[in-house]
């Protein structure tokens, strides 16, 4: 039983179909991989699956439920999440800030308690600053904690993005390019965060152009191409795909 | 001369609500509301009709605070599902459309004539030329404390969440969180201390109607705030002091200085917030005293 899965997606803008037909599963602590070219539907197929756009058919399961009509923000408490491949850090809050954020359900953000409930949220803090030092040492972001967010380098703010996914203890992340821009060192850490988390039990997406460090750490792969998938298997396997050869080399290779 | 003064703080001081509001729903969250002036207005009329009603103005003032704040739940439901700039205007929109229902809606605001008489503060406790000195005391004691709910307000996890969705909105629904349901919770706090300004003015000046609701009011708001720094609740009000000390207290230079006739000086002093604006803008654009927006832990 998958814990991700995605049936029979279409959705599109105006007349343009960005994602026809589209089927992709994610089973419980699997670590899969998506690839395709610029404009082969990855990103929409993320934002379909997390509900940023609606699909005009098909289905979305998400841990044995039909999560289709959900808001964002039910599938995120529902363990859903996911990172964008341009990061979205809280430029003005500190990388210490951007985490506490990011912790779900925070009786401190409800205005009554505010005044009625405030040695409750002293404690809740007390218990989320423990908890943000935790993701931060595992993200050696310890260093930075101080810091504005938006003043990060790239690669930090990839690592800030992943450290708030963190947070929310999620059940499948969905990772959008999480190594574009980033330099070799920091992406050689970023997978093993990666593989570590997955080791963890959380169920791991990636869409990656890196096909070669995609390939060293993905057992299972997805190859898309103008808004169908094209191939599914060992990453060995799709790399040698016809179809997908075709698709990203034009056939050169 | 000294009366003077104490006018001129009570102007300050009730726009510094005015400010702090405005700050909590811009300066924190983000929402460019082009329509502070319209709660402004209801906290007024609301606590004025009560009070001629002969309801006691603290329960007056609770209830222009409340009303003015309830006013903001729909259109924080209708506008703040669309982008910042829908939101300008329909809260802009607001404001005109509270102004005209003032203007026509004469069985019950009187329209163009105003409302007079309306029960002072302090009426009663001491001769009537002492009351100005209890009146800005008060308010004094309202700004503080209402700074100070704000301050703890920002700097709770609450206010976390409302400077992220100022930093980034699709992130914070990205962390399981609704966005909608936060804003418009700043949303109608800001409008309920805009409420409360309202009330205290209008058992201030006793006397209200709808011109002095015009949209510039809302605007001499935002001047402030770019002034000041919007990031920053020292640069809210700082630049709520110099604005309206200045725009206040220039009336007092004229008189001094000579020669300027009274619209000169009014052509003057537009024509010096413009510079100093534009100067704001182009040389400190975090404003005056606007520090960096770095939360402290």
């Amino acid at each position: 039983m998958a814990l991700l899965s995605v049936e029979k997606i279409t959705a599109g803008f105006g007349g343009f179909r960005a994602l026809d037909d589209v089927d992709l599963k994610v089973g419980q602590g699997e670590l899969v991989g998506l690839i395709g070219t610029n404009g082969a539907g990855k990103s929409t197929l993320f934002s379909v699956a997390t509900g940023y756009i609606p699909a005009s058919s098909g289905r979305v399961h998400f841990a044995g439920q039909d999560i289709t009509g959900l808001a964002v923000h039910h599938r995120v408490r529902r363990g859903l999440a996911r990172t964008f491949q341009v990061p979205r850090e809280f430029s003005n809050l500190t990388v210490f800030d951007n985490l506490m954020t990011a912790a779900p359900e925070q009786e401190g953000e409800k205005l009554s308690a505010l005044v009625f409930s405030r040695g409750k949220i002293r404690q809740e803090e007390e218990r989320l600053t423990a908890k943000v030092c935790d993701v931060m040492d595992f993200l050696n972001l310890r260093g930075v904690e101080g810091e504005l967010a938006g003043k990060l380098s790239g690669g930090q703010k990839k690592l800030l993005e992943l450290g708030r996914l963190l947070m929310l203890e999620p059940k499948c992340i969905m990772l959008d390019e999480p190594f574009a821009g980033v330099n070799p060192v920091l992406i050689e850490q970023l997978c093993e965060r990666v593989i570590e988390l997955n080791q963890r039990g959380i169920a791991v997406l990636i869409i990656e152009h890196n096909l070669a460090e995609l390939a060293r750490i993905v057992p299972r792969l997805y190859a898309m191409d103008r808004g169908r998938v094209i191939a599914h298997g060992s990453p060995d396997a799709v790399l040698a795909d016809p179809a997908v050869r075709e698709a990203y080399m034009g056939g050169v290779i | 001369m000294e009366g003077y003064l104490i006018a001129i703080f009570i102007s300050i001081l009730i726009y510094l609500l005015l400010a702090g509001g405005l700050a909590l729903q811009y300066g924190f969250t983000g929402l460019v509301n082009f329509g502070h002036v319209g709660f402004f207005a209801i906290g007024s009329y609301t606590s004025a009709l009560l009070a001629l009603k002969g309801v006691p103005i603290p329960i007056s003032l609770a209830a222009a605070t409340a009303l003015a704040a309830l006013s903001a739940y729909p259109l924080g439901m209708i506008a703040l599902r669309l982008g910042g700039d829908y939101l300008a205007i329909v809260t802009l929109g607001f404001s005109e459309a509270v102004r005209m229902m003032l203007q026509t809606e004469e069985w019950l605001t009187r329209g163009m004539h105003g409302l007079p008489g309306i029960p002072r503060l302090f009426a009663g406790w001491v001769e009537p030329q002492k009351t100005d000195l209890l009146i800005l005391i008060l308010l004094v004691v309202v700004c503080v404390g209402v700074f100070f709910l704000i301050h703890h307000i920002i700097k709770s996890p609450f206010g976390r969440v409302i400077e992220a969705i100022r930093d980034n909105e699709v992130a914070v629904r990205a962390l399981g969180k609704n966005p909608a349901q936060f804003k418009t919770r700043s949303l109608m706090l800001g409008a309920g201390i805009a409420g409360l300004a309202g009330g205290l003015q209008a058992h201030y000046l006793t006397f209200i109607s709808p011109e002095q609701y015009v949209p510039l009011i809302t605007f001499y708001i935002w001047i402030a705030l770019v002034l000041g720094g919007v990031g920053s609740l020292r640069g809210v009000v700082m630049g709520t002091v110099l604005l309206v000390g200045f725009l206040e207290g220039s009336r007092f230079i004229r008189d001094v200085i000579g020669g300027v006739s009274e619209v000169q000086m009014a052509s003057l002093r537009i024509w010096v917030i413009g510079v100093a604006l534009i100067c704001v803008i182009l040389y400190r654009p975090q404003g005056l005293f606007g520090s960096s927006p770095k939360r402290s832990r």
